[in-house]
């Protein structure tokens, strides 16, 4: 935090003073069009001696160009990300990509990704999708504690074990019931009870051999310490304990291994990152979510259909 | 104790492992694992893997499952050459990208077209369904065109500029399809392009041989030998496949 700089009173009208807590500095149009978020850096301040009007530090985008995160808080890989991120103290700009209500900048964001795929990271010129590949980049770039992303061989091998045994078991597969029971409503389609309960089996096979083979005797699920693989594994397990199936009723083991990973990362961060979910079945059920407009409606029937 | 590689050269991921060991001198004993026989879910091989899938890999007391996890190890403990999977921060990226994004993108659907073309007709002792099939192989095509629309349009191979894990885990996946006669690089040239370019980096002889099994016809009489089973799997293929 820079130090206030005393001055005279009276010495600066409002608007003109020269100290960058007062700037308030020109928006200007990035190169795609689309206004620059603002990133605010510190708490409002007022400078009583020059300028009446409370004081926000306000810093143009383009000065910090740096990490930029597109995220949906609803999405289980984007919490992931975003916890990772904010535990390991990586700065970033978070630009917040709400798939659903369609409020994403959609031309900016597809300029930049033709898949529209989120999480995706843009570092400079360099844009990444994939999750995963997203956690290996920020933890070798930033290069953060080892046990997130081990350097030794085998237990580094035990994280892309359970990666790749997570994108056929856990992907899709978990992220079924908020479907199901949220958004498919919004739009008026009904998913029948046959597959709703075919995703139950699917769920509770995964569970159990997330719990045997992954877990065992093990503190983490790939190794003594925490991982990547945690971070990925438990935000996908959380997506439907927000719509209320509570997977960790009757499976001691995983829920150990659960309060485990969250005393790690601690509750303040956790809140924070899954507000949105956590609230979101309360607000289906108040009818508070908004309806999705029809441009994203076709992408939201394709995965609809892809619930086995 | 040698380097024991799990393998069914039926699968793509196994293929993968097979063409990578053989490509880098790697020293290993195939054990054999025959799907079609169900022995991936004997008790000898959840011994190995308790997933009950292949490739899986045992290295003295070290056991390893995921094609993803065991073509990393290998590439690192032997040492392959920088190309494979490179030191480089954002080329490293790129191929753990394709990586994570081919399961339910490519491999999925390329499984299901080979599924449905070749062992769903192999066990029922039925003629290929040719709605079924069409609609499988237009869940492909968004994948076959973001390949060689947006990623080959840029650069010759998948994730960098030279022949990666990237590039050996799509090959052998669209080669699935493609070796039972779902040719899905026809309608796409630079993908075509793409495929003459990784089979002569890995060798036309070593490729052929990896593919031998799978390019070879079935025989349903074959699988009548157990009726029984051949239903089960029918079953189960048509649920998958709905």
């Amino acid at each position: 935090m820079p130090e206030r700089r005393s001055r005279s009173p009276g010495v600066s009208k409002p608007g003109t003073c020269q100290d960058l807590w007062h700037r308030r500095p020109e928006k200007q149009a990035g190169p795609t069009g689309v206004e620059p978020e603002t990133l605010y850096l510190g708490a409002p301040q007022s400078c009583h001696s020059c300028c009446p009007e409370p004081a926000v530090r306000r810093v143009p985008a383009a000065a910090t160009m740096g990490l930029e995160l597109y995220l949906d808080m609803l999405s289980q890989p984007c919490r992931a990300v975003s916890i990772f991120a904010k535990k390991n103290g990586i700065p970033f700009k978070l630009c917040t990509t709400e798939v659903f209500k369609g409020q994403h900048p959609s031309k900016e964001f597809f300029q930049i990704n033709s898949l529209r795929r989120v999480p995706t990271l843009k570092d400079g010129d360099f844009i990444l999708t994939e999750s995963s590949a997203i956690l290996i980049y920020l933890s070798s770039k930033y290069q953060t504690a080892d046990h997130w992303y081990p350097s030794d061989l085998r237990a580094r091998a035990r994280v892309h074990e359970y990666l790749g045994w997570h994108a056929d078991c856990i992907r899709g597969t978990f992220g079924v019931p908020l479907w199901t029971q949220v958004m498919a409503p919004l739009i008026g389609v009904h998913v029948p009870e046959e597959k709703v309960q075919r995703n139950k089996t699917f769920m509770d096979l995964a569970l159990q051999q997330l719990e045997e083979k992954f877990l065992g005797d093990r503190a983490f699920v790939a190794g003594q310490q925490v991982s990547l693989a945690d971070l990925m594994a438990l935000e996908e397990l959380l997506q439907p304990v927000a719509v209320g199936c509570d997977l960790f009723e009757g499976r001691p083991r995983l829920a150990a291994w659960r309060e485990r990973v969250e005393a790690f990362l601690g509750s303040d961060l956790l809140q924070e990152t899954r507000g949105p979910i956590l609230n979101i079945l309360e607000q289906a059920v108040n009818k508070k979510v908004p309806t999705p407009p029809p441009e994203v409606h076709p992408c939201m029937l394709l995965r609809i259909s892809r619930i086995p | 104790m040698p380097l024991e590689l799990f393998l069914d050269l039926y699968s793509p991921p196994c293929r993968a492992i097979y063409i990578f060991a053989r490509k880098n001198g790697i020293p290993f004993e195939l054990r054999s694992v025959e799907l079609g026989r169900g022995e991936h879910l004997k008790p000898e091989f959840l011994k190995v893997n308790p997933l009950g899938k292949v490739p899986a890999l045992k290295d003295g007391d070290f056991l390893l499952a995921e094609s993803v996890a065991i073509l990393l190890y290998l590439s690192r403990k032997y040492h392959a050459a920088a190309h494979w999977y490179p030191p480089e921060l954002q080329a490293c990226a790129r191929v753990d990208e394709y990586l994570a994004w081919q399961h339910t993108a490519v491999q999925l659907p390329a499984t299901n077209v080979y599924l449905c073309k070749s062992l769903l007709p192999y066990f029922s002792g039925q003629s290929v369904d040719p709605v079924r099939l069409d609609r499988l192989l237009g869940k492909l095509k968004p994948a076959l065109q973001h390949l060689d629309r947006e990623v080959l349009a840029a650069k010759p191979f998948l994730a960098t500029e030279q022949l990666s894990l990237a590039d050996l885990m799509a090959f052998t996946e669209l080669m699935q399809p493609t070796a039972v006669g779902c040719d899905v690089f026809q309608d796409w040239p630079r993908l075509a392009a793409w495929r003459a370019r990784v089979e002569a980096a890995l060798g036309p002889e070593l490729v052929r041989d990896a593919h031998r099994l799978v390019l070879q016809p079935r025989d349903p009489r074959d699988a009548q030998r157990d009726p029984k089973l051949a239903q089960e799997l029918v079953q189960r293929l048509l649920e998958r496949l709905s």
